[in-house]
């Protein structure tokens, strides 16, 4: 049972870890976004 | 007074070391299991002549060191223990890093070189410090042809040197080493995940694997998905993750990333270059059940926030330089963004031509990537540069000062910062971590200051020695053969340096000083 948790607890670590790099890809497109609206 | 170092120095120092290497030269038997099962006749030898090499001059290093440490203690009877129970002091340990790193450059070279692809045995010096200090930075002719054995070490060495190259050795090769957590800070890891230095270590490879084992797997799968044969997307994947995790930054074929052209691949890199910036010790709660750390950690934060402001002035510098990559969200995000992160967490993918950041991006888009490189990952991560954890620190101490004046001056100002517990800001840790950032700054400036006198504008000058420094790979044209000699080794020496944050390289510094200066 603890093996059990000790895994699933890793896993849903490596599921935030992953979902971290994908909120720093979608900040980066609206930063793009603007960049490109924007009139410099 | 400066003392002389003992003669027992030099053996304890000298013992330890040979193990060291030994343990390397053990590695190599994977390239060379490789070449046997590849049938590559060539790299066999090549491997097999390396790791004999090794093994004689460690196993007679070693047996110099044990008889040395032997007769100084009938001379001196303070030396009760064997070499091999003797517990290396804080200077051994750090001395050992620092002279371990310039042996592996130069035993991992030696295969490198006798392959032919290196011109010199300094560019095979050049290339295998590249890869065990994460760099990524190239010197390989005619990189395309290069065999599957040597292609293998070339990011092995990154996958040990990210890793660290005495923590492969205190996992796997040694035992029971009470001297080993020395030697693990020497390798510019002052976080310990758990209280074992060996354990830490072990989960440090624990976590490499697992994702060596997802990372390989999605690379392979997108790779057949592209149209590569079984075998040559598994090898592709393998080294392609060797490579993102460990923010490498070789690749096996000449045009780097741009090679495979590919979304999949692109995406699964980003995210694997952003794992291999996260501090191990974060690892380690978030499998552990402590997830909102990711959230309230000051690393992470001030990592999102670095990438975002880096990104905002390299997409600036890019439209107002009229790039083609400016034209569309897409291409930005694809060229602009993916070299930023590639820059920012150290690794060196590039999704363009060298040439084409050196002439076509406007000064402001190489600036926000050299601020982006400056800057680097987490600590206790594979990454290079200042690193997050001070960066916030020093923002924390502005605020604690911007607070002291305005505050009343009766008023006690604590500032504290969230890194796996609250930690309050000391004045130590605010003067430890500024004291590492000017060493940065100080490393990047003696490599601009050698591109400059090797006749380089400022600011590739600038980019390249930043590159270098901080162990990213990003190239904006000057890292090439034809380079001269003296650059290739003050860039070799930026990147050991900048590897080791300098304490090991300063203590052995301060070794040679008093071995000639002491009395």
């Amino acid at each position: 049972m603890e093996s059990k948790n000790k895994i699933f607890n890793s896993m849903l670590g490596i599921v935030w870890e992953v979902s971290y790099a994908f909120a720093l890809m979608l900040a980066a497109a609206v930063i793009c976004v603007i960049v490109l609206l924007v009139k410099i | 007074m400066i003392l002389r170092p003992r003669a027992e120095d030099i053996a304890i120092i000298g013992y330890h070391l040979s193990k060291i290497i030994l343990g390397l030269g053990l590695t190599m038997l994977l390239p060379l299991g490789c070449s046997f099962l590849c049938g590559e006749r060539g790299p066999f030898f090549d491997f097999l002549i390396t790791i004999e090499i090794i093994f004689v001059s460690g196993l007679f290093m070693m047996q110099v060191c044990r008889a040395a440490y032997e007769s100084g203690k009938k001379k001196a009877p303070a030396y009760e223990k064997s070499i091999a129970s003797l517990d290396p002091n804080w200077m051994h340990g750090m001395i050992m890093v620092a002279l371990s790193w310039l042996a592996a450059m130069i035993l991992g070279a030696i295969p490198l070189w006798l392959s032919g692809h290196w011109i010199s045995f300094l560019d095979a010096c050049f290339e295998s410090m590249s890869g065990f200090a994460t760099t990524g930075l190239s010197l390989a002719q005619d990189l395309d042809h290069l065999s599957l054995t040597h292609n293998l070490w070339r990011h092995l060495t990154m996958f040990i040197g990210g890793q660290g190259i005495v923590v492969v050795a205190l996992s796997f090769f040694v035992k029971g080493f009470s001297g080993a957590f020395r030697m693990y800070v020497g390798e510019a890891r002052d976080e310990r995940v758990l209280p074992n230095v060996i354990n830490t270590a072990r989960f440090i490879w624990g976590v490499s694997f697992t994702y060596l084992a997802l990372g390989t797997a999605a690379l392979w799968a997108v790779g057949m998905k592209n149209g590569m044969e079984p075998g040559r997307a598994l090898f592709h994947g393998a080294c392609i993750f060797m490579a993102a995790f460990d923010t490498g930054g070789f690749a096996p074929q000449s045009q780097n990333m741009l090679y495979y052209h590919n979304y999949g691949m692109e995406i699964i890199t980003a995210v694997l270059m952003v794992l291999g910036a996260i501090n191990f010790r974060l690892h380690y709660h978030l499998w552990t059940g402590n997830r909102r750390e990711l959230l309230r950690n000051i690393e992470m934060r001030v990592l999102f926030i670095s990438v975002m402001i880096t990104f905002a002035v390299t997409a600036v510098g890019l439209k107002v330089g009229g790039s083609a990559y400016a034209s569309g969200a897409p291409l930005l995000l694809r060229k602009g963004f993916y070299q930023l992160l590639s820059g920012h967490t150290g690794t060196g993918f590039m999704t363009v031509c060298a040439e084409q950041i050196g002439k076509e991006w406007s000064d402001l888009a190489l600036v926000g990537m050299i601020c982006a490189m400056a800057l680097g990952g987490a600590v206790s991560s594979t990454t290079g540069g200042i690193k997050m954890l001070r960066i916030g620190i020093i923002a924390e101490a502005f605020v604690q000062d911007i607070k002291k004046v305005i505050f009343p001056s009766r008023a006690m100002v604590e500032q504290k910062f969230h890194h796996i517990k609250e930690v309050f800001l000391e004045d130590k840790t605010v003067r430890a971590a500024l004291m590492v950032t000017l060493a940065y700054i100080i490393l990047y400036g003696i490599g601009t200051l050698a591109g400059m006198l090797c006749g380089f504008g400022f600011i590739p000058s600038l980019f390249e020695s930043t590159s270098a420094a901080a162990n990213v790979g990003l190239s904006c044209g000057i890292t090439s053969v034809g380079m001269p000699a003296a650059l290739k080794v003050v860039y070799i020496f930026q990147m050991w340096a900048g590897r080791l944050e300098f304490i090991a390289v300063f203590t052995l510094a301060g070794f040679l000083l008093a071995a000639i200066k002491g009395k």
